[in-house]
């Protein structure tokens, strides 16, 4: 059914408050994330020169697709997030359960401690983990009596070592949010599960889950949204080696903007990146939210 | 008539002020308009260069040598303003992209490195008529053809080298004489291959008795300056391109063989640290300074950075260091890599300013200005300054060392017609795969050569 053109400009007066409070975010929202967006679409299309671009069509698309280095990117991508997302939202749903019980003091203890890292640069993280993975004398060899071990050398052991990384520095401020979702729950369905027999674990997985799901799905889809962005770590610890094995879809961008100064095929990759990290955005919400109730 | 007659002197003496404004304004008028005010944008990376009267006994910041210099151009030209600006090394090619990418890029630059992608773009003023016939002759033919693409150079010469990454090593004669071990003799501290290994072979030792050495010779590693890994190549006679400029053929029989002694010397030789496929050229550079490492990477600048880290803190102990060439084989002779870095200047549109900004490039790189960079041990792009520069010096031998060593220099990268920047990350890859083990020296080059030649020679 079709609004009449007066009932909407009646209920936009109505709501002309609502809208008005709305109009300054919209307009950051607009310049910082809207115009570089649509910016980038055009740039996608261009050979792109700061003294006269050419209009090239999709040709850059069609580069950056035939490019194995971009699937390579793509590939590491995937593993990243499929490492990643499981192992930190397990972590911080682990941690928040276990400090939940306490007392609002030492729960508030343990969540800043846990906040930490989040409000440390990314920088300074990826240099400590620089010095820990260190191969003649990193911590971790010492600790191992593994002298000259290249954790982020070694194919096989580079993009473990970021995801344990990212793992263990991260969460902090997730564990916050399930704490923030677990306080919300009422009391009164625990009290009745444990009159009807329930265990702490059973309590856990049959009322805490289901009703934290709409947080944890809020989280996995920005988790994995972040994921797909990787770029300090990579930039700082590995630079996409060894042997590509780290390189991601944002490094990637990074390096053929900035080394090579194809600006077209970065934002023609940006743009691949942004189809394929909102249609992951979908599917989780389709797959996800089916039986959760907000 | 009697009128004209009697206002001839009138007459006269107005014509003549007529006719004088006319050529006044013929001749003065330009010059007046050109001195217009102009502001000149001039980036640069830190460079700690002391300006004439500084106090000895202080450290200059990285803002001492531009502010010095802006002032004294602004002093000699009261209608120009030169705003410097001076960028971290880290994010400074991000920062220049970003300024290219909005169309605003500074009208001078000191790149880190030169880009050839820039002349391209279109985006670089040539300086082919504001180099004399003098700066032609005095500048070295190495420094000048860094910045030549085409038939115009782009690029005024400041400074030889990068750091002298590639073009020699540094010794701690602490270490050797621990060891017993004698250091190259001068002059030129030139050595063979074998007496490079024989020394090198005692250099590696065991502290603790553990079995594994702790003392390293010298450091490999992947992720290092390109120039060093590259000059363990040239020693072996390899080459990146070939002559013609038409392919990568660092898969050569000479190229295998440079990269399995690299393989070598950490796994069987054991002169060097194992983990090179994951370290950088700051890992190898500390070992050095924690005197884990006997030799070490650079040229004369980086005595300097032992003598900046140590008043920073980032060392605890001063140790002495020499200059010394790469190791050579008698049948090829001695190599060093050869470059150099300078200003470039972007397109301007206001012939005025383009002739002042050429003007503050040519006052940057003139004889006396360029002489300051012996507050950094650095050698300079003219021949004329290097002549005298580091005489009675406390580093003159050092220095003399350098100059020696490079004067057996050759452009790593081919010529400046081609830019094989697009295969640097594949020349590291293939490092990796070769000191990981995962991949032989000849798999490893071949996939090399291969992923360079499609990046860097297609469609040529």
């Amino acid at each position: 059914m079709r609004t009449p053109p007066r009932r909407l400009a009646r209920r936009l007066y109505q709501d002309r408050w609502a809208y008005l409070f709305l109009l300054p975010s919209l307009a950051f929202f607009s310049v910082f994330f809207l115009v570089p967006v649509a910016w980038g679409a055009v740039l996608s299309q261009l050979d792109y020169r700061a003294f006269g671009s050419r209009w090239v069509g999709l040709d850059n698309y069609r580069g950056v697709l035939s490019d194995w280095l971009f699937w390579r990117s793509l590939a590491n991508n995937l593993y990243y997030a499929a490492g990643v997302v499981p192992l930190w939202l397990g972590k911080a749903l682990f941690v928040a359960a276990v400090i939940f019980p306490f007392r609002k003091l030492f729960q508030n203890l343990y969540k800043t401690a846990f906040y930490l890292p989040h409000v440390t640069s990314a920088v300074i993280i990826s240099l400590i983990w620089l010095w820990i993975y260190n191969p003649p004398f990193g911590l971790l060899n010492y600790i191992l009596k593994t002298p000259g071990f290249a954790w982020l050398g070694n194919t096989l052991t580079a993009m473990p070592a970021l995801i344990a990384m990212q793992v263990i520095m991260g969460g902090g401020s997730t564990i916050v949010l399930i704490s923030a979702a677990m306080g919300s729950i009422p009391g009164d369905y625990y009290e009745a599960a444990q009159i009807d027999g329930a265990t702490k674990v059973q309590q856990f997985v049959r009322i805490t889950l289901p009703l934290l799901k709409p947080t944890l799905l809020y989280l996995l889809v920005m988790g994995t949204i972040s994921s797909f962005q990787v770029f300090t770590n990579v930039y700082l610890m590995t630079r996409g080696g060894p042997q590509f094995s780290t390189i991601t879809i944002g490094y990637l961008i990074y390096e053929t903007a900035f080394t090579y100064y194809e600006f077209g095929a970065a934002s023609a990759m940006a743009m691949v990146l942004f189809a394929i990290v909102f249609a992951v955005a979908v599917v989780q919400f389709r797959w996800l939210s089916s039986d959760v109730e907000y | 008539m009697a009128l004209l007659k009697k206002d001839r002197p009138l007459l006269v003496a107005l014509s003549t002020a007529v006719l004088f404004s006319l050529v006044w304004g013929a001749l003065a008028g330009p010059a007046a308009a050109e001195e217009k005010p102009v502001t000149i944008t001039w980036w640069i990376n830190p460079w700690r260069i002391a300006p004439p009267g500084f106090p000895e006994d202080k450290a200059p910041t990285a803002e001492d040598f531009p502010r010095w210099v802006s002032e004294e151009f602004m002093r000699l030209h009261p209608n120009v303003t030169v705003k410097y600006e001076v960028l971290t090394n880290q994010g400074f090619d991000q920062k220049v992209a970003a300024a290219i990418l909005a169309g605003k890029p500074p009208d001078i630059l000191r790149p880190i490195s030169f880009k050839q992608e820039w002349v391209r773009q279109g985006l670089l003023e040539p300086i082919d008529e504001y180099l004399t016939a003098f700066d032609l002759q005095d500048f070295y033919d190495y420094a000048l053809n860094v910045g030549k693409v085409g038939d115009h150079y782009y690029l005024f010469p400041w400074n030889n080298s990068n750091n002298g990454m590639g073009s020699s090593l540094l010794l701690n004669p602490r270490m050797f004489a621990e060891r017993g071990v004698p250091l190259p003799p001068l002059p030129d501290r030139s050595w063979t291959m074998d007496e490079f290994m024989t020394a090198a072979r005692r250099l590696s030792y065991d502290t603790n008795g553990d079995g594994t050495n702790d003392v390293y010779a010298i450091g490999m590693s992947a992720r290092m300056d390109l120039m060093n890994n590259l000059a363990w190549f040239h020693i072996f006679g390899a080459r990146y391109v070939d002559e013609g400029q038409r392919r990568f053929v660092l898969d050569s029989p000479a190229g295998v063989r440079a990269l399995s002694w690299l393989v070598d010397a950490i796994y069987k030789e054991r002169i060097s640290p194992p983990g090179a496929e994951g370290m950088g050229i700051y890992d190898v550079i500390n070992l050095f300074h924690q005197q884990r490492l006997a030799i070490g990477y650079g040229g004369p600048y980086e005595i300097g950075r032992i003598d900046r880290y140590l008043k920073e803190g980032r060392i605890k102990q001063k140790f002495p260091v020499h200059v010394a060439q790469f190791p050579h084989f008698p049948e090829i002779g001695p190599v060093a890599y050869h470059t150099s870095g300078g200003f470039v200047v972007f397109k301007q549109t206001d012939p005025y300013k383009r002739k002042m900004v050429m003007e503050f490039a040519r006052f940057l790189t003139n004889q006396e200005n360029m002489s300051l960079l012996r507050s950094l041990l650095y050698v300079t792009a003219r021949k004329s300054v290097n002549e005298n520069l580091y005489k009675g010096y406390e580093f003159e031998k050092e220095i003399d060392v350098y100059l020696r060593a490079i004067s057996h220099g050759i452009p790593y990268f081919g010529s400046a017609e081609i830019d094989t920047t697009p295969a640097d990350k594949h020349f590291i890859a293939m490092l990796e795969a070769a000191f990981s083990r995962t991949k032989t020296p000849q798999q490893a080059l071949d996939e090399f050569v291969s992923q360079a030649n499609r990046l860097v020679f297609r469609g040529r």
